[in-house]
C-alpha cells in the first residue's frame, strides 16, 4: 500500500538575485491513507513550496515526490488530488455552477451524477444563491467557499490546503472546519498547511513544523515541545504588591510569571504565603522557540 | 476535441470576454469600409471594396488571435488561475494543445463570419456598377480565406508563445503586431530595394538585414493571394504561394512546440 503522498529527502534551491536560497532542506515525511498532516510554520517557511512541488508546479529540485506510489510530475498522479491554494483565484467570468461542472469533467466523474453532486455542495457550502452568478461579483469568503466546493466535489483521495482558514470570519471557519471534519471521517488523507498552530490542531493527525525549510515531525504539538525542554507554565495571579522581579505587571495588580514545571508546586505555595490570589495557570507554548531548539540539537 | 473539458474552457473563456459583440463589431466593421470604399472607386467598386474588406479582415484576425492568447495563457499565469488549472489530472502539453485548438476554433468561425459579410457587402456594392472585369467570388476567394485562416495560425501561435512568456499583457499586443508586420511588409521592402537601389544609402546593407529576417520569420504578404480573386486570374498571385504557406505552417508548428516546451518547464511560484 502506498502512501498518498510521500516526499522522500526532497530539497529545492531558488536563484534570487544571483544567491542562491534553500527553500527545502532534506525533507522526509508520508501521509498515510486517511491520514491528515497539518504543516506549520511562519511565513516563507517552505510551506507553499512544499505543496508546489506535491502538485508537480514546482521542478528543479533533487529527491523523488510521490503521490500514491507515481511520480508527482506525472500529471495522471493527480488524478484524485484536490488543491485549495491560499486566496485562490479562480476564473472571476465563470459561475459557481460552471466552476464545479469543469472539475467534474476534468476528473472524468460520471456525468450521471454530476447534477446530483453539483446541488449536494452548493448546498453543502450554502451557495445556492450565488450559484448561477459571476464569481467576480461574490465576497472573498464566498469564493473561498466555491474553491473549497470545486475541491471536494470530485471526492479527493488526497486533498491539498494552502491556509484554508485564512480570511475567514469565525462562522465560516466553524462551517469549513466541520466540512474538513466529515471529510477526514469518510477517509480522505489531508495535506494542510497554516502559519497557525490553533487552525490545524484541531484536525491534524500528525504535525510537520517548518522553518528555514527545515522540517521536524511530530505525532502531536505537545511531543515537540517535551523533546526540547522542560514544559513551562504561564502563572497569573492578582497581588497588592510586586512579590518578585521575575513577576511581569500586565495591569494594576495583576502579575504574570513563567514557571519551570518542576518548581510549579513550591511557587504556588510560596504565592499562597504571600497571600498571592492566584488567577490561572497555563501551559506556555512558544512553538517557534521549541522548534528552533531542536533545530540546533539536530 | 469538443470533449476534452479544457477546450470547453477555453472556448467559455473566450466567449465570456465578449467575442460575439466583438465579432459582430468587426463583421459590421468590414462590411462598412468595403462598402464605403467601393462607393469612392467609380470603375472597380467591387474590387475595392473586396481589396478594402480583405485588409480590415487580416487586422481584425491578428487583434482576435492576441486578445485569446492574452485571455488563455498570459492571464491564465498573471492571476495565478494556473495554480489551480495546473493542479487538475491534465498535462501541460494538454492545456495548451487544448487551449490553443480553442482559440483557433473560433478564429476560424471569424473567418467564415467575416468572409459571408464581405460576400454580401462586395454583391451589393457591384451591384451600383457593372465592371469590365469582374471580382471571382468562387474558388479562388476560398482559397484567399483558407490561406488567411493559416495566418491566423502563424498569428495565434506567435501570441501564444509571448502569452507565455510575458509578464505583462502588453508585451504580448506589441511584439505580435511588431512581428506580425514585419513578416508582412520585409518581403516587399526587399523587392523595392531590388528594383531601385537609389532608393536608400547602402542598399546592401538593408538588404543582408532583410534578408536575415526572411530566416527568422515566414514571408506572410507571400501567401496572400487576394489577387486571384480581385482580378478573377492568377497573373498577380505571389509564386510558390503554395510552398510559401508550408513555410508559414512550420513556423507556427514551430513557434507553438517552443510554447509548449516554455510551459512545461514553468516554475509557478
Amino acid at each position: 500500500m502506498f502512501p498518498a503522498l510521500s516526499f522522500n529527502k526532497v530539497s529545492k534551491t531558488f536563484k534570487v538575485r544571483a544567491k542562491s536560497v534553500e527553500a527545502l532542506s532534506d525533507i522526509t515525511f508520508d501521509i498515510h491513507e486517511g491520514e491528515i498532516f497539518g504543516l506549520v510554520g511562519p511565513n516563507g517557511a517552505g510551506k507553499s513550496t512544499t505543496i508546489k512541488i506535491a502538485l508537480g508546479m514546482l521542478g528543479g529540485y533533487t529527491g523523488d515526490v510521490r503521490i500514491y506510489g507515481n511520480s508527482a510530475e506525472d500529471s495522471n498522479a493527480r488524478r484524485h488530488v484536490s488543491y485549495v491554494p491560499e486566496s485562490p483565484s479562480l476564473y472571476e467570468q465563470f459561475t459557481p455552477n460552471e466552476l464545479l461542472k469543469t472539475a467534474l469533467e476534468i476528473h472524468k466523474v460520471d456525468k450521471a451524477s454530476h447534477a446530483r453532486l453539483r446541488n449536494l455542495w452548493l448546498e453543502r457550502l450554502s451557495l445556492e444563491a450565488v450559484a448561477s452568478k459571476r464569481l467576480r461579483t461574490l465576497s472573498k469568503g464566498t469564493v473561498q467557499r466555491v474553491a473549497l466546493a470545486h475541491a471536494l466535489i470530485v471526492s479527493p483521495k488526497l486533498l491539498v490546503l494552502d491556509e484554508p482558514l485564512s480570511g475567514l470570519d469565525p462562522v465560516g471557519r466553524k462551517d469549513v472546519i466541520q466540512i474538513l471534519r466529515d471529510y477526514k471521517q469518510s477517509g480522505g488523507s489531508m495535506l494542510l498547511t497554516s502559519h497557525v498552530l490553533y487552525d490545524v490542531e484541531e484536525l491534524a493527525d500528525k504535525f510537520g513544523f517548518i522553518q528555514d525549510g527545515v522540517l521536524e515531525i511530530a505525532k502531536n504539538p505537545n511531543s515537540l515541545l517535551m523533546d526540547v525542554a522542560a514544559p513551562l507554565f504561564s502563572v497569573r495571579y492578582h497581588s497588592l504588591e510586586n512579590l518578585t522581579p521575575d513577576g511581569v505587571e500586565l495591569r494594576a495588580g495583576l502579575y504574570e510569571m513563567t514557571v519551570p514545571q518542576d518548581e510549579l508546586i513550591n511557587f504556588l505555595g510560596w504565592l499562597n504565603e504571600r497571600q498571592g490570589l492566584l488567577i490561572s495557570i497555563k501551559p506556555f507554548v512558544s512553538l517557534e522557540s521549541a522548534f528552533l531548539a531542536k533545530v540546533r540539537q539536530a | 476535441m469538443m470533449g476534452v473539458p479544457e477546450y470547453t474552457v477555453g472556448l467559455r473563456l473566450c466567449i465570456r470576454i465578449g467575442f460575439l459583440k466583438i465579432l459582430a463589431g468587426f463583421c459590421l466593421g468590414l462590411a462598412g469600409a468595403a462598402w464605403l470604399a467601393g462607393e469612392f472607386s467609380g470603375r472597380q467598386p467591387a474590387t475595392v471594396a473586396l481589396d478594402v474588406g480583405l485588409s480590415f479582415a487580416h487586422f481584425a484576425i491578428l487583434l482576435l488571435g492576441i486578445v485569446f492568447a492574452q485571455e488563455l495563457f498570459a492571464k491564465e499565469f498573471e492571476r495565478k488561475y494556473s495554480l489551480i488549472t495546473l493542479s487538475y489530472p491534465i498535462s501541460r502539453r494538454r492545456f495548451v494543445l487544448a487551449r490553443f485548438a480553442a482559440a483557433y476554433t473560433l478564429l476560424i468561425g471569424s473567418c467564415l463570419a467575416m468572409a459571408l459579410s464581405l460576400v454580401i457587402a462586395t454583391i451589393f456594392v457591384s451591384q451600383s456598377y457593372e465592371q469590365a472585369r469582374v471580382v471571382d467570388l468562387g474558388l479562388p476567394y476560398v482559397w484567399t480565406w483558407c490561406l488567411i485562416a493559416l495566418e491566423a495560425f502563424f498569428v495565434l501561435a506567435l501570441a501564444t508563445l509571448f502569452a507565455c512568456v510575458a509578464r505583462s499583457q502588453a508585451f504580448v499586443l506589441l511584439s505580435t503586431v511588431g512581428l506580425f508586420v514585419v513578416a508582412r511588409s520585409f518581403s516587399a521592402m526587399l523587392s523595392l530595394i531590388e528594383m531601385d537601389r537609389t532608393l536608400v544609402e547602402q542598399p546592401g546593407h538593408y538588404q543582408v538585414g532583410l534578408e536575415t529576417i526572411g530566416f527568422l520569420l515566414p514571408d506572410l504578404s507571400a501567401i496572400d493571394i487576394r489577387a486571384a480573386s480581385l482580378y478573377a486570374s492568377m497573373t498577380f498571385v505571389p509564386e510558390n504561394w503554395w510552398l510559401s504557406s508550408l513555410s508559414v505552417l512550420f513556423y507556427a508548428l514551430m513557434l507553438l512546440s517552443i510554447a509548449i516546451f516554455i510551459v512545461d518547464r514553468k516554475d509557478l511560484i
